[in-house]
């Protein structure tokens, strides 16, 4: 087995940078969806010390002092320049070869290729998904995907190799001595509580797994580990699967930019989640069965009163009709519901779910062919109307109106966000 | 009319079904779907080769530029659409209007090639209202609600 991992380099700056050359070499954070942590940094950025994950109130001074530049999460630019990435990729690989992993990683199932094709190959493919997207991207090769993730670290780490590092040739003397250099927190798959058990046993770096006992790592890190250890020994155990199976559970929830108080606005956020949810239900064409709420106080204020629940309710028959999920999460919402706390977050679960294409209808009533149908139709012109002009276009009654410049809790606050220049005509990028 | 009611006619020979797909603009414009980008123009820099302010250019980045190419390029901090020419010891950037000078790029620029021009669209309706309109959206309205993109795009 040969994998190529290809994985693009602090995805959501170099996205940035893809229409905004002047964030080239700058102090960039990209900041989560609500504009509250850390979730990208540039090089230069990284340099100054921030940390990934991190409020970005404690940069305060930082930005101030440095110029750093913030921007929001641009989910819309990111999204298409991920599959334009992937677009790339499959000029040079069939699609049954290419596993979407993540938004900015691809395995690729390249045992096809002659072993002295590897590395050419992965250098024409480096310089073309950079000229045709923009993007930048390291590649790692290796014999396991596992062993990929190591050599892709090199990749990045080491200039000199112009983001492309191979261990599909490499002897085994040579895989040793990297993985000697590899702690066991920084391999894929090792969590920080298997790394503590590791390290009382004595094992810290790569190596060390390499050479621990399999059916003591079976005992202690459960099968997981026992992959992963096989992995870095250079057997195959997590194969390259190229079709990407639809989300089993679909969750949004976020923290509330303002506490809300009355039973109206937590019917009108849970809406909005569920609206949210359900669209995405729709794109990949499934329906769900089973729909949760929950609320939660803000922990953090401690003089605060505290309170939080949930509730779940499966549904008699499988949906993906916005009005429908919408009137059940708000019954149950209102069931949880308690006066007198300050809510900070809500969410929304949606579980149990399962393609459109295999639903078992009703003969007669409520859940026919003929209802389904006609409940299809109407969402099918809501989504296509709102991919043309624009999100929430056309909204439910039971999100609440608002003008234009007011911006109720459960909006994400997006003061840094840059244009949407793949999705939005009316942001392209201006060229002069 | 309801097509289905009608009685069924005992015909010798089914017409053929010639079956045509309408024409898409997409087939026109675009050649590799993927690596295609959009982008809006400002300005009049290169009224001579057609392109004016507020028009929208179709940027296709799996192209390589040829002597004479119209292209956005990236220098340094800026985007830019100009004509490209490539000479023997430098790259001449050059605009299409009598007043701006020819831009050489030099060793001290960070410069690339972001895509090739392939169409400007340019739209030719009367507006109420002059000067630049930003939000322009009749590149994509769908044919089927033609009105409802009049008011927004003269309201701004």
């Amino acid at each position: 087995m040969i994998v190529f991992l290809v994985d693009a380099d602090n995805f959501y700056y170099t996205a940035e940078t893809a229409f905004d050359a002047s964030l080239f070499d700058k102090p960039v954070v990209v900041l989560s969806a609500g504009d509250g942590n850390v979730v990208a940094r540039s090089p230069a950025a990284k340099k100054l010390g921030v940390k990934m994950g991190a409020p970005i109130f404690e940069y305060r001074t930082l930005i101030a002092e440095h110029g750093i530049i913030q921007r929001s999460s641009n989910f819309a630019l990111y999204t298409t320049m991920s599959q334009k990435m992937v677009s790339a990729i499959e000029l040079f690989f069939e699609q049954d070869r290419i596993e979407k992993y993540s938004i900015d990683e691809v395995f690729i199932n390249a045992t096809h290729l002659p072993l002295d094709a590897l590395v050419p190959t992965a250098r024409k493919l480096h310089t073309t998904v950079t000229r045709l997207t923009g993007l930048s991207v390291s590649i790692g090769i290796a014999s396991t995907k596992t062993l990929a993730k190591i050599a892709i670290e090199v990749a990045k780490k080491e200039p000199e190799q112009r983001g492309v590092f191979s261990l599909a040739t490499a002897s085994e003397e040579e895989i040793d001595s990297l993985l000697a250099k590899t702690l066991v927190e920084d391999i894929w798959g090792i969590g920080g509580r298997s790394a503590t058990k590791l390290a009382l046993r004595g094992v810290i770096s790569g190596k060390d797994l390499k050479n621990t006992d399999i059916q003591w790592i079976r005992k202690h890190l459960t099968v997981v580990g026992e992959r992963i250890t096989h992995e870095i020994r250079g057997v195959c155990c997590l194969p390259v699967q190229a079709t990407t199976k639809p989300k089993q559970s679909i969750l949004t929830s976020q923290s509330l930019w303002k506490p809300l108080t009355t039973l109206g606005d937590v019917e009108k956020a849970i809406a909005f989640f569920i609206a949210k949810a359900a669209e995405k239900l729709r794109r990949q064409g499934s329906l769900t069965s089973m729909v949760s709420v929950f609320l939660q106080t803000n922990r953090f204020i401690v003089n605060e009163p505290q309170y939080m629940n949930s509730i779940s309710a499966s549904l008699p028959f499988p949906t993906a009709f916005t009005p429908d999920l919408i009137s059940i999460a708000q019954t149950l919402v209102a069931r949880i519901y308690r006066n007198g706390f300050r809510y900070k977050r809500a969410g929304i679960y949606l579980s149990h779910i399962t393609p459109r294409a295999t639903v078992q209808y009703d003969l007669f009533g409520e859940f026919s062919e003929e209802v389904l149908h006609k409940k299809e139709r109407l969402m099918n012109a809501v989504d296509s109307i709102n991919q043309t002009w624009g999100p929430s276009t056309l909204s439910f009654g039971s999100l609440g109106v608002y003008k234009e410049n007011e911006q109720p809790p459960w909006k994400l606050r997006q003061e840094h966000r840059s244009r949407r220049a793949t999705t939005q005509w009316s942001e392209l990028l201006i060229v002069t | 009319m309801d097509l289905s009611t009608l009685p069924a006619v005992g015909a010798g020979f089914p017409s053929p079904e010639i079956v045509e797909r309408d024409l898409d603009i997409h087939d026109l414009l675009i050649q590799h779907k993927e690596f295609t980008f959009y982008v809006r123009v400002q300005g009049n820099s290169m009224v001579g080769a057609g392109i004016h302010d507020t028009d929208v250019l179709v940027v296709d980045r799996a192209l390589d530029p040829v002597q004479n190419s119209v292209v956005v390029v990236c220098l340094n901090d800026g985007y830019y659409v100009k004509r490209i020419q490539f000479r023997e010891q430098e790259t001449l950037l050059i605009a299409e209007h009598h007043s701006i000078p020819i831009i050489k790029v030099t060793a001290h620029d960070r410069f690339f090639v972001w895509g090739v021009v392939t169409y400007a669209l340019h739209n030719v309706t009367p507006r109420l209202t002059r000067g630049p309109v930003v939000h322009s959206r009749s590149v994509d309205a769908p044919t089927s609600l033609p009105s409802a993109n009049t008011p927004k795009t003269t309201n701004r």
